[in-house]
């Protein structure tokens, strides 16, 4: 994650909220096929966040994968 | 307090031939502004904004107000609340400079996300990581803490304690006297607002507003067709004083057009205008063709600003046309209210001088400031405080 860490945090800096969005879905989806669901759903908690504070549709897609796991 | 002030608070409420003003204290002392600020602004309906503070739908705007941070929100339709401006997790503030709000509030810190609404939307990992709900987190009695506000005459009023009457009941006999008045108002945009930063206490801005004694001598280009018999006494215990003329003059540009009226005003508006302070810190003015608002912000004993808003009664009159004229309007008031900046200063200078014991009032020129002396004394004895 060194090198996602790395321009995760030049996104946020640039208030970039979709590509934020996008590169923690992907990173969740990395972890979900590693069966790490804890991790998964780590990044699919900040990739909601970032989605539901820039009012980004995937927010309400995300919102139902979390509600779905009971995750929130 | 002490017996010599309280003293000093009680002989504020005697007749206006015998009463003497408020003591120094109450224009110098940080201890006693704090006091003030908790029984006259904490308890009544203080402005606090205009709506115009906000561009449009879905901003916000903080507001650090006596001492209380506080955030003026718009929601996706346009209702204007205001919250305490803290995250209900850890109270950090949740934002720092107006902006536009796309999506949710989310506080710095640890994320948790609000609606407009002052909704807790969302509470990132506060059961474990990736584990975004918590028994003991309800979620629905974690909003955002609503002050309690009201919005006439395009300005955002509150009532930080949720004690007062509503607003409607507390000002009911201004709004009496003004319903004619009681029409949608349009502010002038860039050209029509200013603020004034004043080395004075907020009251003193008042007590000058207010009466209309002090005309022919601090403004005197009004001499020339406004006479000081041409003004009257407005007074009343409901929460306001101030006063009127009979003389009002439109401003015309050099074809001689002028903003077009309210409509239904009745004859006597003409010529008439009044200027009304609604304690305990918003000035107020009404013409046939143009109002105006000034907030006092009192940002410590010796020091207030005045932000000032100038509204039209018809919308064509903030339309690109009239901005030569809305701009002469903005200069003529400016002009106005500066000349009242050495007064107010030189009075709050003046609250230093130890002999000083209120003053003298004019039992015929200074009811209004009388008035007002009158509503701060009987709210800080009534509120158990002298």
């Amino acid at each position: 994650m060194a090198k996602h860490s790395q321009s995760l945090a030049e996104l946020v800096e640039k208030g970039d909220h979709l590509a934020i969005v996008l590169a923690y879905s992907e990173a969740a989806e990395a972890m979900f096929a590693e069966n790490n669901a804890d991790a998964a759903y780590f990044f699919l908690t900040h990739a909601y966040i970032h989605a539901l504070e820039a009012g980004i549709a995937e927010a309400q897609q995300l919102a139902e994968k979390l509600k779905g796991a009971g995750r929130l | 307090m002490s017996a010599s002030s309280d003293r000093q608070l009680h002989n504020v409420l005697g007749d206006i031939a015998t009463a003497n003003g408020l003591p120094n204290a109450h224009y110098i002392d940080p201890q006693t502004f704090d006091q003030e600020a908790h029984q006259l602004f904490n308890r009544q309906w203080a402005a606090l904004a205009f709506e115009h503070d906000l561009p449009g739908p879905g901003h916000v705007k903080p507001i650090e107000f006596l001492g209380q941070p506080l955030l003026l929100a718009s929601d996706r339709d346009g209702q204007i609340r205001v919250f305490f401006n803290v995250c209900r997790h850890r109270g950090m503030i949740l934002v720092d400079e107006p902006r536009e709000v796309t999506g949710a509030l989310r506080c710095p810190y640890h994320s948790w996300c609000y609606d407009l609404a002052g909704n807790l939307r969302a509470t990132p990992h506060v059961g474990g990581p990736g584990h975004n709900v918590h028994d003991a987190v309800c979620a629905e009695k974690l909003g955002l803490i609503e002050v309690r506000s009201h919005i006439w005459r395009n300005i955002v009023f509150i009532n930080l304690d949720g004690t007062a009457p509503s607003f409607e009941n507390a000002n009911s006999e201004l709004i009496e006297r003004w319903a004619e008045f009681e029409k949608p108002i349009y502010f002038g945009a860039a050209d029509s607002t200013f603020e004034l930063k004043l080395k004075t206490n907020w009251k003193l801005a008042v007590e000058n507003y207010c009466e209309s004694y002090h005309l022919p001598w601090v403004h005197p280009a009004l001499n020339s067709y406004s006479r000081l018999e041409d003004h009257y006494n407005i007074e009343s215990p409901d929460g306001f004083s101030g006063q009127g003329t009979h003389v009002y003059r439109q401003l015309k540009d050099a074809d001689g057009t002028t903003f077009p009226d309210m409509e239904g005003l009745a004859s006597k508006w003409d010529a008439a205008a009044e200027y009304i302070a609604l304690y305990p810190n918003v000035l107020l003015g009404v013409h046939r063709d143009h109002s105006f608002a000034i907030i006092l912000v009192p940002d410590g004993p010796a020091k207030t600003t005045e932000r000032i808003g100038l509204f039209y009664h018809k919308p064509e009159a903030v339309e690109e046309s009239f901005a030569p004229l809305r701009a002469a309007n903005t200069k003529q008031w400016k002009v106005v209210f500066e000349e009242d900046i050495f007064v107010v200063e030189g009075m709050q200078r003046g609250r230093s001088a130890n002999g000083f014991d209120g003053g003298r009032f004019s039992p015929v020129m200074d009811g209004p400031t009388h008035n007002f002396h009158q509503w701060v004394a009987s709210n800080l004895i009534n509120n158990g405080q002298a």
